[in-house]
């Protein structure tokens, strides 16, 4: 990730109330073998020995075998592994943290643990919390301060099923286009062109659609000189300066 | 005299002393505001009580109360319904408005504003202007304007309006300023700047200040008020005041037919049942509202929104199913007791239906149900099935009395020589009574229910003789003028050959009604007027020669088209009917008043009866102090003992007690003594009394908070300040930062809601429009955007702090997207693949939102106003780009919205593109290159290089989209209809 954030994650851990000593042995005793068999994964070779996963399957934690969320996982294969340190990988560049509220409020440490470990790696971190308590605000509002500086994005789920359909539409988007949630796009040409001179900041439907019919096509229309664009009715110097400057501007800035 | 009136205001009360708690119920009132009176007009005038003296001012008793009261202190004024604060008010606007005061009223509605413009000096009343520069200038010439509190809000903050000349504000309808605190918002900027100025608050609902906890309490605190004033009817300056002047009242006991009552036996045993099933059902769940005679009344819907609004999703569906059919059962109580047989019957006939049997809780089981439904049938069809529907209960009383009580008590009163013709006021609850009322009177009832039968499509069938025989000799009576002998023609003719001729009739009739009805339908919208003035055309006075009491001797006047009531009363000598309804949309409660203004009826006839309005008629008789032989003469009709007198007194018995619990509250109340505002070390005290206040949706969250936050606070001095967008101060945020102590400062950005910090830059959505952002790519948008400009781009999804904290069942707003829960969760969790930047925050509530923004906050440097504003407006190309490549945005855009180009070939085209000129040089196979695809080349070729004009049904096909469109509104019922009625007649 980029450097914004080096000193923010320090942050979270400076902010973590430290448990007390008897404690905080138990998490690590519990913890332990997690990050363990992370560490040892990535630093050594060793991920070279285990045979190459399935590019198409949610990797799962080991530990996390016996969830109830995986049981609504049903689309996509699983696979149980335990040389990756975040509880499901879905796609190259991003990984989920599994945290049910319930636990969060016995062990408020467990994700602060999670988090050292998981470090800065992966792209897309997604935080999914399973809301089951009565009561989740004041939880939920300590988790968002630790998504907004550990860069986290955090999901609710309220069951579940809910958590699993999750993690399942993760692993399922992970090469689909953003078309789902981009506006409409006309199929006809001439409402494309109508649209995307509208992109343009000032100019509105009306200008596009004249300037489609005094030139024509497109190509007229950025050969046009800045002068003859002025001329257009209801364009005026300030939109057909703003107009050119975009159409003649080079694709990437200096 | 009234030397304290003058004196400078004092203030040194709380100055040097810690504030202390006052728990009285009357403190000595501050000597205040008399520099409202300092008018020209007024100038020789010292104090209100001598403004009370001067002739052109008429008010009651009890209203010159209210009116010295409010003008010597600041206070909220609770009156109960109908009693009328607005004279009070009136007065209370007349006195300060000038030129050297600057006079706000906000909260007012439509015809609220309408009604204080037109009786007010047109040159102090303001218009509130478009520009902010016209307002500026606008604000400085003083006067008064009815203002909305979002505008207000932001020149509030903007400081465009002069705070500290600001004489002072009045709230209208204060019992609505705490769900939507932009009003306490506005009266809090103001406090802080101005100490001096006043806030004089009124309300006319004492139930609303029932419901909630310590509702008066938040209110009075919100409002910067230290007094309450309750103005109950039974108060007895207010009895006072009436009582001499009573009109004089006859009840008139209708009786409900036998079908009528059984049918309201038969509703109510089910709504009873339903309720204890509800009761049975949910034992752990407070259901103390739902009650039977609730169930009944006008605010039903109200209550049951308010007790299960927030425990819905706790609900099973069952339960769910019952309160829907309580609501359906309520419509049918009103529809049998107000509405005509016929149209009744077609109401009940839609719950027969199959699709209904599936979907209800199993209500129309049970054996009531069946007899209802038989009853209903009854009272249109009789033994033979022919077409014999029962007239309301009320009509034929009320023809009686129009044609022959009040002529006949006129006479008595006045002596038979005195020939002034009566003048008589119909009030009844609604448009359709007040059209049904129309109807009947101008052309019969046989002839309103056949049209009526139409209209629902109730199938008509064959008439029985009785309503064929009546309904033609209306039809006859209506053109008497012309041929009169065709009626005695008609009326032999009857004898011999009846089974031929009713046939006859029955086409002809039903062609008649047919054609009028489609009429009809074409004016719908003029259908249900508020109001009709009628008149009698024939002399009542000879009663021997009146056979037929069907026949139509009301007539429309036409002057009422422009309600011009005394341009008619002027031209016709006649004896003129109004009907009138409660309220109007209009004019809301003031059509009443403004109606006996104008008529000074002699009679009223309550048709229905209303507590609003029969108070007003008695305010209006105090006002007219008549001797008793020359007051009005009131007609109550009313079906005793049922359901409507039942709803009548459960009115009464709710407003009764809502004063009760006011007039309790306020002998308990404790009000600090700070609590005016009016001193700046109170406000700091104030300020922590509210965040208490605010917390208490989400108490437990506070708590450690609460400590360590103010220290910080302390520590910071700074006033954090948060850059608010102009659009946002329609919603409740911006209100609820500032009273964290944030300052708030708006700006018109185009990127974000809210800017934090020069990195942070939230995107707030409420969950309806996170899913219409999300469907129509506005969001994807606004993301693109703020990952531009913004380091740290958050997203925050905000939840109603009524409704359940969980992105599943009800929240939906309309029904017909088929878009599901997973649906927008999917189409969130793309986003954020897209977007991995973008954190998510999920709030339950704008309250949690200022508390977190003003965490969010701790440490970090301040936005800058000017940058915020420049972003995304300018190509400030030195704003922070996160990609690698820069591209230039604006180009970047553009292509993307070409045929052939997509997210994933257009870095490509960037990349090696060079510029649209350089594109243009290009062979399609080159372009085909670039975009690695053939398909894509020759999209993106032919758009640059060949003309597309728009296709024709484009242009054509929108508009006649938008005919059809309209079309289909209003006329797709007549259409169905007419084909209906088309096909019925081919049957036959």
């Amino acid at each position: 990730m980029d450097d914004l954030n080096d000193d923010s994650f320090d942050d979270v851990l400076a902010a973590m109330e430290m448990p007390s000593a008897p404690k905080q042995a138990k998490i690590q005793t519990s913890t332990s073998s997690t990050s363990e068999s992370g560490s040892n994964s990535s630093s050594s070779t060793s991920v070279a020995a285990k045979p190459p996963s399935n590019p198409y399957s949610v990797l799962v934690h080991s530990k996390q075998r016996g969830n109830p969320i995986l049981k609504s996982i049903l689309n996509v294969p699983l696979e149980f592994r335990d040389d990756i340190i975040p509880d499901y990988v879905v796609g190259r560049t991003s990984c989920i943290l599994f945290l049910s509220l319930k636990y969060h409020n016995l062990n408020p440490d467990y994700i602060c643990q999670r988090l050292k470990a998981l470090g800065k790696l992966y792209e897309l971190r997604v935080l999914l919390v399973q809301v089951d308590t009565p009561e989740p605000h004041n939880a939920l509002k300590s988790l968002t301060r630790i998504s907004l500086l550990a860069d986290l994005t955090m999901m609710l789920a309220w069951n579940a099923e809910e958590a699993g359909k999750i993690i399942e539409t993760y692993k399922q988007f992970e090469k689909r286009p953003p078309d789902l949630i981009m506006e409409r796009v006309e199929s006809n040409p001439h409402q494309k062109l109508v649209a995307a001179l509208t992109n343009i900041k000032p100019v509105n439907k009306t200008d596009a659609v004249t300037l489609l019919q005094i030139f024509g096509n497109l190509e007229n229309l950025i050969n046009a000189s800045e002068e003859r664009l002025a001329q257009v009715m209801g364009l005026g110097p300030r939109k057909a300066k703003k107009l050119y400057k975009t159409l003649h501007e080079p694709f990437l800035s200096k | 005299m009234s030397e304290p009136e003058l004196e400078p205001e004092n203030t040194t009360i709380t100055e040097e002393t810690v504030p202390t708690v006052e728990t009285g119920t009357e403190p000595s009132p501050l000597p205040e505001s008399s520099n409202g009176l300092a008018d020209e007009d007024l100038a020789n005038l010292v104090t209100a009580e001598e403004y009370l003296l001067r002739k052109d001012v008429q008010l009651l008793e009890y209203e010159k109360q209210m009116f010295l009261d409010l003008v010597h202190t600041d206070g909220l004024l609770v009156s109960a319904k109908g009693l009328g604060y607005e004279r009070v008010l009136m007065h209370i606007l007349k006195v300060y408005s000038d030129t050297g005061n600057l006079l706000l009223v906000v909260n007012s509605s439509d015809w609220e504003e309408q009604y204080y413009k037109s009786k007010l000096d047109a040159k102090y009343v303001h218009e509130v202007a478009n520009t902010a520069t016209e307002r500026e200038r606008v604000y400085l010439e003083g006067g008064l304007q009815f203002i909305s509190t979002r505008i207000l809000v932001v020149d509030l903050l903007k400081q465009r309006i002069p705070i500290e000349l600001i004489t002072g504000i009045i709230v209208l309808r204060s019992h609505s300023i705490i769900e939507s605190c932009q009003e306490a918002f506005a009266l809090r900027l103001f406090r802080q700047r101005n100490k001096t100025g006043f806030i004089k608050a009124f309300s006319s609902s004492p139930e609303a200040f029932t419901i909630g906890y310590a509702h008066i309490e938040r209110t009075m605190r919100n409002l910067f008020v230290k007094h309450l004033y309750i103005w109950p009817r039974f108060h007895a300056t207010v009895r006072s005041a009436l009582h001499p002047w009573q009109a004089q009242t006859i009840e008139l006991h209708v009786p409900l037919t036998t079908r009528m009552s059984s049918l309201q036996t038969h509703i109510l045993d089910i709504m009873n049942f339903l309720v204890r099933e509800i009761k049975r059902i949910n034992r752990t769940v407070d259901m103390e509202a739902v009650t039977v005679e609730n169930c009944v009344t006008k605010k039903f819907h109200k209550i049951l929104q308010a007790q299960l609004d927030c425990i819905w999703h706790q609900l099973n569906s069952q339960t769910k199913l019952i309160v829907a059919d309580l609501k359906i059962l309520r419509s049918l109580m009103i529809s049998t007791m107000y509405h005509d047989a016929v149209s009744s019957y077609a109401l009940i006939k839609r719950y027969r239906s199959t699709e209904y049997a599936i979907s209800n809780s199993g209500w129309t089981l049970l054996d009531a149900a069946e007899q209802i439904f038989t009853l209903s049938k009854q009272r249109v069809y009789n033994a033979q099935n022919e077409f014999e529907p029962e007239q309301c209960p009320k009509w034929q009383p009320l023809s009686e009395l129009l044609t022959k009580d009040i002529p006949g008590d006129m006479r008595r009163r006045r002596g038979a020589d005195h020939l002034e013709p009566p003048k008589v006021l119909i009030l009844c609850q609604d448009a359709r009574t007040c059209y049904q009322l129309k109807q009947y009177l101008t052309q019969g009832s046989a002839r309103y229910l056949l049209q009526q039968a139409m209209r629902h499509e109730v199938l008509v069938g064959k008439l029985s003789e009785a309503l064929a025989k009546d309904s033609q000799t209306t039809a006859m009576a209506e053109d008497t003028g012309h041929n009169q002998t065709d009626v005695a023609k008609t009326e032999v003719k009857t004898e011999p050959d009846v089974a031929q001729h009713s046939l006859d009739e029955l086409s002809q009739l039903l062609s008649e009604t047919d054609a009028e009805a489609q009429l009809m339908q074409q004016q719908q919208q003029h259908l249900f007027e508020e109001s009709y003035m009628l008149t009698m055309t024939q002399p009542i006075l000879l009663p021997t020669s009146e056979p037929d009491p069907n026949a139509s001797i009301f007539e429309i006047i036409p002057e009422l088209e422009q309600f011009d009531v005394s341009a008619a009363l002027a031209a016709h000598r006649q004896p003129c009917i109004c009907l009138q309804t409660f309220k109007t949309e209009r004019e809301g409660a003031m059509a009443l008043e403004h109606m006996l203004d104008q008529l000074q009826p002699h009679y009223v006839v309550m048709y229905n009866t209303n507590v609003t309005a029969i108070r007003q008629l008695e305010v209006f008789e105090a006002r007219r102090r008549l001797p008793p032989a020359e007051r009005m003469r009131i007609y109550f009709l009313i079906h005793a003992r049922t359901v409507e007198e039942q709803s009548y007194l459960t009115s009464l018995r709710r407003e009764k007690s809502a004063f009760e619990l006011i007039i309790d509250t306020k002998s308990k109340m404790v009000i600090p003594e700070y609590q005016d505002g009016k001193t700046d070390e109170a406000f700091v005290l104030y300020k922590s009394y509210e965040d208490e206040d605010a917390n208490s949706a989400n108490a437990n969250a506070k708590t450690r908070q609460g400590a360590t936050m103010g220290v910080a606070l302390n520590a910071a001095r700074v006033t954090p300040k948060v850059i608010v967008d102009m659009r946002e101060f329609r919603s409740d945020l911006p209100c609820l930062i500032h009273r964290r102590g944030l300052e708030v400062l708006p700006v018109t950005i185009t990127i974000g809601d809210y800017i934090l910090t020069p990195d942070i830059c939230v995107e707030r959505k409420s969950i309806s429009d996170l899913i219409g952002s999300l469907n129509s790519g506005r969001l994807y948008n606004q993301c693109v955007q703020m990952q531009r400009y913004y380091a740290k781009p958050i997203l925050l999804i905000e939840f109603d702090q009524n409704r359940p904290f969980h992105l599943q069942g009800k929240f939906m707003l309309s029904q017909q997207t088929t878009a599901t829960n997973a649906d927008i969760v999917q189409k969130l969790q793309l986003l954020t693949l897209h977007f991995p930047k973008l954190r998510l925050i999920w709030s339950p509530s704008p309250y949690a939102t200022a508390q977190l923004f003003e965490e969010l906050k701790l440490g970090k440097s301040e936005p800058d106003a000017q940058v915020a504003a420049a972003v995304g407006s300018e190509e400030s190309s030195a704003a922070a780009s996160s990609e690698q490549l820069q591209y230039n945005n604006a180009i970047h855009d553009f292509l993307l919205r070409l045929p052939g180009v997509h997210t994933r070939n257009v870095h490509g085209v960037l990349r090696k593109g060079g510029s649209l000129r350089q594109l243009l040089q290009r062979t399609q196979a080159e372009l085909s290159d670039l975009l690695q695809s053939q398909e894509s080349g020759k999209l993106l070729w032919d758009i640059l290089h060949v003309a597309h004009l728009p296709e024709k049904d484009e242009v054509a096909g929108s508009t006649a989209l938008l005919v059809a469109s309209k079309q289909f509104t209003s006329g797709s019922h007549n259409r169905f209809r007419k084909a209906a009625g088309e096909a019925r007649r081919g049957r036959r």
